[in-house]
């Protein structure tokens, strides 16, 4: 897995050489100040050459400004690099997302497959940038200022070394009371959380019971706790801060003493022990920066592992390497044997055989839940037949690109979904192509110019999710315009299961038969009254297509489908 | 010299044990760490010493599945996976991460 994660460097090898040798060449300086105060001390001063000191600072300042501009390219560069990794492999997760199957969606959710492209890649991307030089840098100052110091003297070495595990216990221990603490304000946050939860979904239990009071002592009850853990969090977290401090200058008196001593018998010169000081902080920064990579490692490569879960999962519905791609069907729509489930476990439909003729209008109805959605989906193959067999114009529709298949049905499905954007790209979502004559024609012929006329900025207005909310009419219209500037020889129209008013439901009856006329039409219909005029009927139930034939022929045959026209009749008598 | 080595993979080793909270396993290292310094015949040494660097990186192997045990109880805690480590309000810290 390092090596695939590693592989995502290549396109930015140049970046990444720079950022490490940068950060190398740091740690290097860093390394190397020690020994020049050193030498500045035991050669330089008992020679009392004022200029020479005068030099050799200028000098060291110049590192400085130097080993400032370094950190500086490592800061920007390094997370340059992780931010370009984490967007090539957001741009690879999202096309891929794309173009997964319906099956896919109908598995996952949304929000998992949101914070897939979002938190997950910004872990990686922290990884990426962190991970490989950290690593590096941390071992390489640890060993090196270790190796100086033990080429110093090996004995103060080894004492400043014994500090180190003193060091982990003190962070380990720290650790452990701040996990604590974090556990209870999670616990408590998730307290505040389902109780703002149930007081906002049940507010309007709340309010017609007059509760408001109720609630707010409650809720302030939660919050005081959390409150109280967060404080105590704090508290936990200065201690932490503070004893650390303290550990750490606790290695610097002992070395001092010691060295001293050791001084004293002539074992450490002057300049040794300064730099000797120096180099322990050198030794415990590193300590600081393993804690954070053995968090941020299992961070990283969790969320590198789910992101390559997802690309593992190749999309169900693939283009046969000899399909081809078809212009301009007829719709001749044939179904032979086919057999569908979505699980395995349940058998939606079941040798099914229905041939559709080109330019026919064909109406499903039957009960709730019977399958007439799924009969169309598997039109467009938004999911594959496990048995059986499609055919379009006499082609097997999976021998069709599916590009190509898709292009030629145009669908007005049962709940429209609206972008983010103005009511104009919206429509154009049918044909980016279209020029704005075309657009205005399609909303025309779908009833919606009246519409739009009154919105505020016309067809340049916000809807969708952050806009304006279309009524459900409108958001039909929308659609069956939509579909109009993308032409397509077959069309299927999946009727809304909600009541519109009959005004309304009169104006879409005719755009609709305006977008009918000349296609192949397949119409799922809830309401009898909107199916009269339509060629042929299919009845759909639980058991498979039940009956067949014109309105009125079914109507005579006193089955299935009188039984439901008796029902549907006697309710608007009502 | 070798023996200088030898106590730094002691003392390293020995910090990583102190991070896993191993008290038992960290008193056997410091007995280890005396007795090849002041007790062992010097022919002995270099079995010592492969012993210790494999004991290392093994401590090491731990020390990165602690950590992904670590991130697990993040996990749970955020309320990002299901409760397992953490279930019915358990913090999930263990004694020691061996
Ligand atoms: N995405 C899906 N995944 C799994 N099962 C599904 C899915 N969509 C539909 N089903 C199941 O398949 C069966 C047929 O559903 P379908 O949507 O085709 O019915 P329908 O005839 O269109 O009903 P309605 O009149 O309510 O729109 C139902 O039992 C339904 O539970
Ligand atoms: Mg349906």
């Amino acid at each position: 897995m390092l090596k695939q994660f590693f592989s995502y460097y290549k396109p930015h090898k140049r970046l990444f050489i720079i950022d490490f040798s940068s950060a190398v060449i740091v740690a290097i300086l860093e390394l190397a100040f020690p020994i020049a105060v050193q030498w500045l001390i035991d050669e330089l001063l008992p020679e009392r050459d004022w200029n020479l000191i005068v030099t050799v600072s200028i000098l060291l300042f110049a590192v400085y400004l130097l080993s400032t501009f370094l950190q500086y390219v490592v800061s920007y560069l390094g997370h340059k690099l992780g931010i370009n990794i984490e967007t090539d492999m957001r741009e690879q997760l999202f096309t891929h997302v794309q173009r997964q199957s319906f099956r896919f969606f109908d598995n996952t959710k949304t929000g998992h497959i949101m914070s897939r492209i979002t938190n997950d890649l910004f872990d990686i991307g922290e990884l990426a940038h962190h991970g490989p030089e950290d690593f590096f840098i941390a071992i390489m100052t640890f060993t090196g200022a270790f190796w100086i110091m033990f080429n110093i003297n090996p004995t103060l070495a080894l004492i400043a070394l014994v500090m180190v595990p003193l060091l982990v216990a003190l962070v380990t221990y720290c650790n452990i009371a701040m996990n604590k603490a974090w556990h209870n304000m999670y616990h408590n946050i998730a307290g505040v959380n389902a109780r703002v939860e149930d007081a906002v979904s049940g507010v309007r239990v709340v309010q017609s019971f007059t509760n408001e009071d109720f609630e707010l002592e409650r809720f302030n009850h939660d919050n005081g706790l959390f409150r109280k853990a967060k404080i105590k969090a704090y508290k936990v977290m200065a201690g932490t801060h503070s004893s650390i401090y303290m550990m750490t200058r606790l290695l610097t008196v002992i070395v001092l003493v010691v060295g001293a001593w050791l001084s004293f018998n002539g074992d450490l010169k002057y300049g040794e022990l300064v730099s000797f000081v120096l180099y322990t902080n050198v030794l415990i920064k590193p300590i600081d920066k393993i804690s954070a990579l053995l968090e941020l490692y299992p961070k990283g490569m969790a969320g590198f592992r789910r992101f390559q879960e997802i690309l593992a999962k190749e999309p169900e519905i693939k283009n046969d390497p000899n399909a081809i791609s078809v212009s301009k069907l007829t719709g001749d729509i044939q179904f032979n044997q086919v057999n569908f489930s979505y699980d395995d476990q349940q058998q939606v439909l079941e040798n099914i055989n229905l041939q559709i003729n080109p330019g026919e209008t064909v109406a499903f109805v039957g009960p709730s839940g019977a399958g007439k959605t799924t009969i169309c989906s598997l039109i467009p193959r938004f999911y594959d037949v496990n048995g059986g067999a499609i055919t379009i114009d006499g082609i097997d529709i999976r021998k069709m690109t599916k590009k190509s298949l898709r292009s030629q049905i145009g669908i007005v499905q049962q709940d429209v979904f609206l972008f983010t954007g103005t009511v104009r790209e919206n429509i154009a979502y049918g044909n980016q192509q279209a020029t704005d004559e075309e657009i205005i024609d399609a909303a025309k012929k779908a009833h919606l110019d009246q519409v739009i006329a009154k919105l505020p900025a016309g067809y340049d207005t916000q809807i969708g999710e952050r806009g304006l909310k279309l009524s459900g009419g409108q958001k039909q219209r929308l659609a069956i315009a939509r579909t109009f500037l993308k032409n397509p020889p077959i069309l299927i129209l999946d009727e809304a299961t909600s009541a519109l008013d009959t005004e309304t439901e009169r104006m879409i009856q005719q755009s609709l038969d305006l977008l009918a006329e000349n296609r192949t039409t397949l119409v799922i219909a809830h309401r009898l009254a909107t199916i009269k005029d339509a060629d042929r009927v299919v009845v759909v139930t639980n058991e498979g297509i039940a009956e067949e034939g014109s309105y009125q022929e079914l109507l005579a045959k006193d089955g299935v489908f009188a039984r439901l026209h008796k029902i549907q009749y006697e309710k608007n008598q009502d | 010299m070798l023996m200088e080595w030898f106590l730094i993979l002691a003392i390293l080793t020995g910090s990583l044990i102190v991070l896993l909270m191993h008290w038992g396993l960290f008193l056997l290292q410091v007995v280890f760490a005396v007795v090849v310094t002041s007790f062992l015949p010097t022919d002995w040494f270099w079995g010592a010493l492969i012993i210790q660097v494999i004991f290392g990186l093994w401590i090491i192997r731990q020390t990165f599945q602690a950590a992904w045990y670590q991130y697990q109880l993040e996990l749970e805690k955020t309320q990002r996976i299901p409760q397992h480590y953490t279930e019915g309000g358990r913090s999930g810290i263990k004694k020691n991460f061996l």
